[in-house]
Parts: C-alpha cells; sequence; structure tokens
C-alpha cells in the first residue's frame, strides 16, 4: 500500500519508483535532533510482507493535509518497551498482537504528536528492463533501493513481455487512464499496468511470438481527497 | 509380443490419461484458490463498510465485533478503542476479518482469510448552547415556582447558565430576595446576558446564539423527517408516532403548537411560530421561532431550549408564514414547569450530524492470517 499523494517519487511509462508502507501504527514518544527517534505501536502485520529485514528505508508521520512527511531511517527498528505507548501521555490501547518499535530518523526537526499516524515505508522500483532468465527479451522488475535509490536487490517478476508493455496513470478523478505522467506526482490515484505477454517461442510457420495481452489497473486506497 | 507391445501402450496411454486430469485438476485448483482471495478481500471490504454504515454511534461495550454474511463469505468486523478521549481526538481501529469457503475445491482445502484495517474518528455533532433556555424575545416569569437549570442533567458537561436574554430583557417576578431562585446554573440564581437586543443575525444579542435559524427556515438545516403545517387548511403532516421518536427525529411545525397538543418526543423540535409547551415533554433540542410559555408541572424540556429565533429574520416578509411581527417575550409561568440542559439528549438529538471519520492514508490490508 501505498500514500496516494506522496507515495510515487518517480514514474515513466516504463518505471516507477514508490514508497510502500510496510507498516501502520500510532506514535507514541519522539525525540528531536539529528538524528532524531520515534517510537511507536504498529498493527500486526504479515511478517513475509512487512520483515523490515526485507528492506526499510524509514518511517513517516501523517499530517493535517492528508499525508506523510516521510524521514530516512538510520539502522533496522528496534523492540521498544510498551509502557511508551500505554502510559500517558500517549495512553495508547494497543490492539492484540501490535508491536512496539522504536525507530532513528537521520533528522527529525519538529515532534510527532503521541496518537500521530505512522507508518515504515521501503523504498521500491518496479520497471520493465531486459530479462536476465530470457535475455534479450523484456521483463517486469521490482528492486529494492537504498536511501541513495541505489539497487540493493532485483527479483525479475515475470518475462517475457512484449516491448510495448508499458504503465499508464490515473490521474486525481479522471476515468480514462493516460500515456503521459501527470506533471505532479501528486496527482497520481491509480497505476495501469499494460503487459504484453509472449510465448517463448515462436511457432513453426508463424512469423511471430503469441501474444497475450493483460490491462489491469491499481487504484490507491490511500488517498486524502 | 504384440500382446506385450498392446498392453504397455495402454499402461503407456493410462498414465498419460492420468497426468492429463492431475494437471487439469491441479490448475482448477489454483484459480479457484486465486478467486477465493479475489473474494476474501471484497468481502473484507464490504464487511468494513457495512460496519461504518450500519453503526451509528460508539457501542457502548468495545471492543465491539459485529458478523455480515453474504452471498460468497462472512465478514468479522471489530472496532477497538486505541486511543481514548482523555489522551486527545478519540481513535479507533475499524478490523474487518473475512472467511470464503464458497471456493475450496476439497473438504481439506483451508477457508480463504483476508484482514484489512482502518483507522476511523468520531465526529459528533455540536451545537452553541449559551444556556438551559435561550431566550432571544427576552422572558416574563410569573411566580417563583418551576425550574430552568443549566446544570447539567447528565452530569457530563460543565453548567451554563439556566436562562439567557438579551440586555433588559427579563422580567422577574417580583421584587423578592428569593425571585430569581427557579434559575439554577452557571451563573446561579441569575439570568446570562446576551447582549444587546436587536434583529437581524448581526444585532449583538442575537450574534450570541450562532444558530443559522435562517439556513433552518429554508430546510438547508436541519431537514425535518416528520413536517407539521398548521400555517394552510386544512393543516397538513401529523407528530411522529411513539415508536417513530426512537430515532430522534426533525420534527418541525411550520406555525404554533398550543396547549393541548399534550405529546412527549424526544429529537429536534422546531417550531417556527410560537410555542405553548404546557403539558409536553420534550428530550433534546426545542428551537422556536417565536414565543414561548411554559406552565404546569407536566411541561418538561431536557435538553436544550431556544425562543424568538424569528427576531434573526429581516425582513420577516420573506417567510410569509412566519408571524409577521417579532415575538414578544416569552411567558415562564406557573407551576412546576423543568427545563434543564441535558448533553447526552443533546448529543443523542444530534447524533444524525455525526459521522465516522476515516483517517485518510491509515488503510491497511497486510494483516497476518489468523
Amino acid at each position: 500500500m501505498i500514500s496516494a499523494g506522496t507515495g510515487i517519487e518517480a514514474a515513466s511509462p516504463t518505471s516507477l519508483t514508490m514508497r510502500v508502507a510496510i507498516r501502520v501504527g500510532m506514535a507514541c514518544t519522539s525525540t528531536v535532533g539529528s538524528p532524531g527517534v520515534v517510537v511507536a505501536t504498529f498493527t500486526p502485520s504479515d511478517t513475509s510482507i512487512a520483515s523490515t529485514s526485507l528492506g526499510y528505508n524509514g518511517f513517516a508521520s501523517l499530517q493535517t493535509s492528508g499525508e506523510y512527511q516521510y524521514t530516512d531511517g538510520s539502522g533496522i527498528p528496534t523492540v521498544a518497551l510498551g509502557v511508551q505507548c500505554t502510559a500517558a501521555p500517549a495512553s495508547l490501547t494497543p490492539v492484540a498482537g501490535s508491536a512496539t518499535l522504536s525507530m532513528v530518523g537521520t533528522s527529525l526537526p519538529l515532534a510527532i504528536p503521541a496518537g500521530t499516524p505512522v507508518i515504515l515505508w521501503r523504498r521500491v522500483r518496479y520497471d520493465l528492463a531486459p530479462s536476465v532468465l530470457l535475455p534479450g527479451r523484456l521483463a517486469l522488475w521490482r528492486r529494492q533501493l537504498d536511501a541513495a535509490s541505489t539497487v540493493v536487490s532485483s527479483e525479475e517478476l515475470a518475462a517475457p513481455l512484449e516491448a510495448s508493455t508499458r504503465f499508464g496513470f490515473y490521474t486525481n478523478n479522471a476515468r480514462a487512464s493516460s500515456d503521459t505522467v501527470p506533471t505532479a506526482l501528486g496527482d497520481l490515484r491509480g497505476i495501469e499496468l499494460r503487459l504484453v505477454g509472449e510465448s517463448l517461442r515462436t511457432v513453426r510457420g508463424a512469423s511471430q511470438t503469441e501474444q497475450s495481452h493483460l490491462t489491469t489497473a491499481v487504484f490507491f486506497l490511500n488517498r486524502p481527497d | 509380443m504384440a500382446m506385450v507391445l498392446v498392453l504397455i501402450l495402454i499402461v503407456v496411454m493410462s498414465l498419460a490419461a492420468i497426468a492429463g486430469f492431475a494437471r487439469s485438476s491441479s490448475e482448477l485448483s489454483t484459480t479457484s484458490s486465486m478467486r477465493a482471495q479475489a473474494d476474501a478481500w471484497s468481502v473484507s471490504y464490504a464487511g468494513l463498510e457495512r460496519y461504518l454504515v450500519l453503526t451509528t454511534t460508539v457501542p457502548t461495550t468495545l471492543p465491539n465485533t459485529v458478523t455480515y454474511s453474504f452471498a460468497n463469505g462472512s465478514a468479522a468486523v471489530t472496532l477497538t478503542e486505541i486511543r481514548p478521549s482523555a489522551s486527545g481526538t478519540r481513535t479507533f481501529l475499524l478490523k474487518s476479518l473475512s472467511t470464503v469457503t464458497g471456493r475450496r475445491t476439497g473438504a481439506n482445502v483451508p477457508a480463504a482469510t483476508r484482514t484489512i484495517s482502518q483507522m476511523i474518528q468520531r465526529q459528533t455533532g455540536s451545537i452553541d448552547v449559551d444556556a438551559a433556555f435561550v431566550a432571544l424575545n427576552g422572558a416574563s416569569k410569573n411566580g417563583v415556582s418551576g425550574s430552568v437549570s443549566g446544570n447539567d442533567g447528565c452530569a457530563t458537561a460543565a453548567a451554563l447558565p439556566g436562562l439567557a436574554v438579551p440586555t433588559g430583557g427579563y422580567a422577574p417576578p417580583n421584587n423578592s430576595a428569593n425571585a430569581n431562585n427557579y434559575i439554577d446554573g452557571n451563573p446561579d440564581n441569575t439570568a446570562f446576558d446576551l447582549g444587546i437586543a436587536g434583529f437581524g443575525s448581526a444585532a449583538p444579542a442575537n450574534s450570541q446564539v450562532r444558530l443559522d435559524w435562517q439556513a433552518v427556515l429554508d430546510g438547508t438545516k436541519l431537514a425535518p423527517d416528520f413536517m407539521i403545517n398548521r400555517t394552510v387548511s386544512p393543516n397538513t403532516g401529523a407528530f411522529p408516532s411513539a415508536a417513530a421518536y426512537a430515532s430522534w427525529p426533525v420534527v418541525r411545525v411550520q406555525g404554533n403548537i398550543s396547549n393541548g397538543d399534550n405529546f412527549n418526543g424526544q429529537g429536534i423540535l422546531i417550531v417556527t411560530g410560537d410555542a405553548d409547551v404546557s403539558n409536553i415533554q420534550w428530550r433534546g433540542l426545542m428551537i422556536v421561532g417565536g414565543a414561548v410559555s411554559l406552565s404546569g408541572s407536566a411541561t418538561n424540556v431536557f435538553g436544550a431550549l431556544m425562543s424568538g429565533l424569528n427576531r434573526k429574520i429581516v425582513p420577516l416578509s420573506a417567510y410569509p408564514y412566519l408571524p409577521q411581527t417579532y415575538p414578544t417575550a416569552s411567558s415562564v409561568g406557573n407551576g412546576s414547569f423543568f427545563v434543564q440542559y441535558n448533553s447526552c439528549n443533546l448529543a443523542s438529538a444530534l447524533n444524525r450530524y455525526g459521522g465516522w471519520l476515516r483517517m485518510a492514508n491509515t488503510f491497511t490490508d497486510n494483516w497476518p492470517a489468523p
């Protein structure tokens, strides 16, 4: 899941870089500074998706505008004492299975009030690039990036794809997708995936590979409007 | 030799057929599982939405779990308070766990489940109440019996004035030392001064009462569930049945109510003309454009009462159904009538103007399988 207004960092017809929220919780305490520290309680989450060992770039706190303010993390979150959330001033009642974590941010200029929704996020890039499994063909990739947007790990999700495979873009409340990346990425409200799959080989007597068109879309539920 | 070859051929063909069936069965299972996953997500989301629509007040006991059935599964939706109001805005986590069994291809195949959640807050309707009885048209007391009390009848909110009137708009019953003892609240034994009287919404006293009376008359605010029109002949509409009051409706009387109407109700009562509240018991909000008469022990308002609101309208001719002269002082008369501020009844009456607020960007769908 991503935030509609600020989740997408970069986009092109063949590449999407986004901040993916992996856990949602509430702030309990915070310490301003460089680095700064935030303690928060997070709702239960599927470790196959949300484990920070699979990628973690930082945390973010919800602003009154309905958008998140992102902070680059320094190190992996560590387990903190639950009393920091249950005692005043936060006085939260975490749901069963929640985890209390302490996050260190490279810089936290403003305190995060107790009770403010907080997320952990990782930076991920989906792109259409040459396949490794099928040399000479195109593939859909998912890449984990670090704070400097350097690729940490890559996973080839689908191949082979035909060269016309593209991402489309839904802007604000427009019903139709567009080929053009919106000028303001904060206006993005959905992504269309136009996947053109190919057969591995060309059938004898045919002039080209068999193709299968799949068009689907992902609309952002976490939108401020 | 030929027989052996035939047997081998039969075995090979049988194995090929078995492999084909196995592959087909496997693909069916895979497809069914994918459909079950999609169903589980949609059922879970439908459950969450249904809870937000059908649950119109914060349940008394939390966590509160309600299970909804859909055509292809069920959703158990649980509301949990994660932050009490004492430490900030009261915040809840709404979680929906769906179970879809209809897509299973065998008894040993587990049901598809999906859990989603959303942080929410409860927005409440509110109204500017300056006193238990606000009389923009002033008040004239007859005798020392009865009571107007700004002390909260459900003891949760700070005390308000019992009576509020424009400057010089109050005529006490007599000159005795205890003449105003029937007024309770904060301040006690005295009427609260709203400011200088006048006409139109900008007049000092009128601006203190921030109810948009013109919008109420226009029907753009506090739109009525029941409309009784007594300015036409024959009159139209009827008061709600006793059962209909359970939902704290908005009842609008276009014209006057008079001694003899004798009803007990709750909700929001709008009277565009004068209101003789004798033998009427009302819980919630009663707002009157004209003057109010309070008299008799069976006369009770538990919530808040406002009168003289037509003084906010200039000119009166814009609303031909209103009395075309401004109301004189309300008559606060004999008998042990009781007008008391009650924040709980007001909250119940205004609950329909509240609702669940989904906190932006706090939806999540990566909960672990239960």
